[in-house]
């Protein structure tokens, strides 16, 4: 019986204990809150939402397109670039990960005062989203998506259709990047064999499609095709199977988290050669996560390097006047221009509109009018809502920083 | 025939890691017959305590006698974890029916993760937990003044009463004193300890007068004095370490992951023999689980407390009649199965070259497919079937080329095994066929 009365006890003194702490800490705990705020009365609020992953693997992109909208917001609050109506960010998290981000483009669906939606990063998250915010007629920019389907349909090669009117992006498609990086390693930097890696996510799977249709075409060779799981760390099996076709460069599609740590233990396992990617492993992350010899590992990024730019220095300064815990990240850039879009077209869509529902459809036709010089170069978009701007950048990873090879602007031959 | 040596020793590298972890499931599914799907969350914590000591001493560093004390501090946070955990989640359901801890067990493998992804970063929560430490410390010296079995039968909580009362009220007068006052001297950290010890024994004997009339025993005053003062300086102590050490730590975010410090000689270049790539991580691991066997071996045979658990996994009632402490034994079975997964924890980290607070959950599963396959309960079973399921996924990888090839499916094929042992021989590969056991 004693044994009893004991071990209640304990149970008592750990559940107090464990609520005692929860409550503790929870006081130390950031509440991230971003730019609410009371307004006059007489003004009008619309709401831009942004999803993006801003907890997971994938956060450090997430939390620099949650900054860079909250810039863009702030500034044009400022400087009342609406009149009559105060911008609110409502940023959502997706993890990343399609379900959460259905379940944030629901929720800001179902918000009568969203105009607009900034985001997601993920393009398989993207595919989730689009179907729930365009019957609301709730425009959606993409800093980050570069799944050429989003824009121009499942069957994009053959015979381009705009599934969705209210989507549009900011960033060139693995249409082209995939191609980009092909002709780099093949014409710049003489190689002829590679092996191909990607991580199954629809990003990935097309970067390395795109890649592999051009590397080919150049008269390249692509020695072994392998895959890995997004959730692993181990990629012994994968190198190992790699290794003996004698690949003189390794072409990732995927993202950081994984890409970083693969470069790592290919390099352990005496796979020295270099790793290439797009711009989901063109972040400081990944060169902490593949260590000292991430060294000569490439990635390709959309558009001009963003501290190069004269227009984005001002973005730059103004970002780091903020004091965000975050950096922008390789997205911030991107995020800020696609803000900006938003509320540009909303100077026209919005000036005498008398609720925000009402302004939606209108909203739908001055984005797609929209034009102006943005961070990352002039922001415009085509018929399916692309980019007109096809600079892309290789980056090389020299001495632990990501420097920059070559910009150019992308040709079709 | 070089790829099949490599993918062979790609193979036990990674059974060795299964097995490793899969003798933490099978000891104390041997002794208790639970099965502790949080053993994973304890691997996982093993890596995170061995970078945890790595940030706290030795940032920046690489040399190899770096790595042994890696491991102790990944052993005590696992070991930590795993006695916590048996005490406050599994000893109070020791006697429900079987459902009842495997559902605590998935309920304690969610909270260790997230609390990892939460708190992983805040040093400010290590506070509490020294809070929490002092009271405790406090009240095992008090009871050993007191030379009272305050464990009794019939002790009630009046009789601990004066006891946690002064613990308390010193820790409690520690953390007004830090609320007002953060920073670190000499004067002001004896001025805490002495006065947390005298206002501590003041609220103690104070409670001891308001239960003396429902007490069964009387708390002499010594060990009144004794538990606050032994509380107040832990209190301090924690607080010097936290402002000193922790603090000085930038803590990297564990929402993310996290790169493993690398060392000297197991990290760096592989070595090359014939054709067959060999990583120094992979020597190491091999090695860890060798030694590890070794010793396993000897304890369990050798030792008395080894005899003991051979002796409880038999069976436990008569076992307890002959005078084994068979609680005692459950905490060695933990504990045991917490160091292992330490040392894999350090393994993987090594191996992967980086953290994250999810890796717990599909080694766990893997180590738990490794320990049914060898015979849940039997230790070398556990052994032979981490490295069976090991090389099994390995050859996979190289050998079933198409669709369903690749490292794609690897994992597909390890719980095809596990399902295929259970139907066609369901004790496993080294488990005899126990008539009265599930």
């Amino acid at each position: 019986m004693g044994g009893t009365v004991q071990q209640r006890s304990v149970v008592r003194v750990g559940a107090s204990l464990i609520v005692a702490s929860l409550a503790l800490t929870a006081c130390g705990s950031r509440s991230g809150d971003g730019s609410g705020g009371g307004d006059g009365g007489s003004t009008k609020t619309a709401k831009i939402g942004v999803i993006a992953p801003l907890s997971g693997d994938l956060s450090a992109l997430g939390l620099g397109i949650q900054h860079s909208v909250e810039l863009a917001v702030k500034q044009a609050n400022d400087s009342n670039a609406i009149p009559g109506w105060k911008l609110e960010v409502d940023a959502k998290d997706d993890e990343g990960k399609t379900e959460p981000g259905k379940n944030a483009a629901t929720a800001l669906a179902s918000d009568k005062d969203v105009i607009g939606v900034v985001g997601t990063l993920n393009t398989s998250v993207s595919q989730q989203v689009q179907p729930v915010l365009a019957p609301k007629n709730i425009v959606q920019v993409s800093p980050a998506n570069t799944g050429p389907g989003l824009t121009q349909g499942a069957k994009w090669q053959t015979d381009p259709q705009r599934p969705y009117k209210t989507y549009f992006r900011t960033c060139t498609t693995d249409a082209i990047q995939g191609p980009f990086a092909a002709r780099y390693l093949f014409e710049t930097a003489k190689i002829t064999k590679v092996a191909t890696i990607h991580d199954k996510k629809a990003y990935g799977q097309g970067l390395v499609g795109t890649f592999t249709e051009e590397f080919k075409k150049l008269g390249g060779q692509v020695v072994s095709a392998q895959t890995i799981n997004p959730d692993d760390s181990n990629y012994q099996a994968v190198i190992s199977a790699v290794k003996p076709a004698g690949p003189q460069a390794v072409y990732y599609g995927g993202e950081y988290p994984n890409a970083g740590p693969l470069s790592q233990q290919m390099k352990a396992a005496g796979l020295n050669v270099p790793l290439m990617g797009g711009d989901g492993i063109f972040d400081p992350k990944y060169i902490t996560l593949a260590g000292k010899t991430a060294d000569n590992d490439l990635a390709t990024s959309v558009g001009a390097p963003v501290d190069s730019l004269e227009s984005a220095k001002k973005f730059v300064a103004d970002y780091n006047a903020q004091n965000y815990k975050e950096p922008y990240a390789a997205y911030g850039g991107y995020s800020y221009d696609a803000a900006n879009a938003i509320i540009n077209a909303l100077k026209t869509s919005l000036k005498d509109a008398k609720d925000v529902e009402s302004a939606r459809a209108a909203t739908v036709d001055a984005l797609s009018k929209v034009s102006f010089d943005g961070v990352t170069g002039k922001v415009a978009f085509d018929e399916y809502g692309d980019t007109t701007s096809k600079v892309l950048t290789v980056y090389k990873v020299a001495a632990g920083k990501w420097a920059t090879v070559e910009t150019k602007d992308f040709e079709s031959k | 025939m070089d790829q099949f040596f490599q993918q062979l020793v790609n193979g036990l590298t990674l059974g060795s890691l299964y097995a490793l972890i899969a003798v933490g499931y099978t000891v104390v599914y041997g002794i208790v017959q639970l099965i502790n799907f949080a053993h994973g969350e304890v691997f996982m914590i093993g890596a995170f305590g061995a970078l945890t000591t790595y940030l706290l001493f030795f940032d920046g560093q690489t040399g190899v006698w770096i790595l042994p004390i890696m491991i102790v501090g990944a052993m005590i946070a696992s070991v930590g974890t795993a006695v916590l955990m048996e005490r406050v989640a599994y000893r109070p359901l020791r006697n429900a029916p079987r459902l009842a801890p495997l559902i605590t067990a998935i309920g304690i493998s969610v909270f260790l993760q997230e609390f990892i992804r939460l708190f992983y970063e805040e040093p400010a929560w290590t506070v509490v937990v020294f809070a929490g430490l002092a009271v405790f410390v406090g009240y095992l010296v008090g009871g050993a003044v007191a030379k009272t079995d305050l464990n009794h039968p019939v002790s009630k909580w009046y009789d601990r009463g004066p006891l946690l009362g002064a613990a308390g009220g010193a820790v409690a007068l520690w953390i007004v004193a830090r609320l007002v006052e953060r920073d670190v001297t000499v004067v002001l950290g004896v001025g805490v300890v002495v006065v947390g010890a005298l206002l501590g024994a003041a609220i103690g004997w104070l409670a001891g007068l308001a239960v003396r009339r429902n007490a069964r025993v009387q708390v002499p005053v010594a060990a009144i004095v004794a538990t606050a003062a032994a509380a107040a300086l832990v209190a301090e102590v924690g607080w010097v370490l936290f402002k000193k050490l922790i603090t000085s730590v930038e803590w990297p975010s564990a929402k993310l992951r996290i790169p493993f410090p690398q060392i000297d000689v197991v990290t760096g270049n592989a070595l090359q023999v014939g054709g067959v790539t060999i990583q120094r991580s992979a020597i190491f691991t091999v090695a860890a689980l060798v030694i590890c066997a070794g010793l396993l071996w000897f304890f369990i045979n050798r030792t008395r407390l080894g005899r003991g658990m051979q002796a409880v996994s038999q069976d436990p009632d008569t076992a307890r009649l002959m005078g084994i402490n068979v609680d005692r034994i459950i905490v060695v079975a933990f504990v045991l199965g917490a160091v292992l997964a330490a040392i894999a924890g350090v393994s993987q980290g090594l191996q992967n070259t980086n953290i994250e607070f999810r890796m717990g959950f599909l080694a766990g599963l893997k180590a738990f497919t490794a320990a049914v396959l060898g015979g849940i309960g039997n230790i070398y079973g556990a052994v032979v079937g981490g490295l069976v399921l090991g090389v099994v996924e390995a050859m996979a990888t190289q050998y079933i080329p198409g669709q369903f090839g690749g490292s794609t499916w690897k994992d597909v094929w390890a719980f095809v095994i596990l399902i295929l042992v259970l139907v066609f021989r369901p004790q496993g590969l080294l488990g005899a066929r126990v008539v009265d056991r599930a």
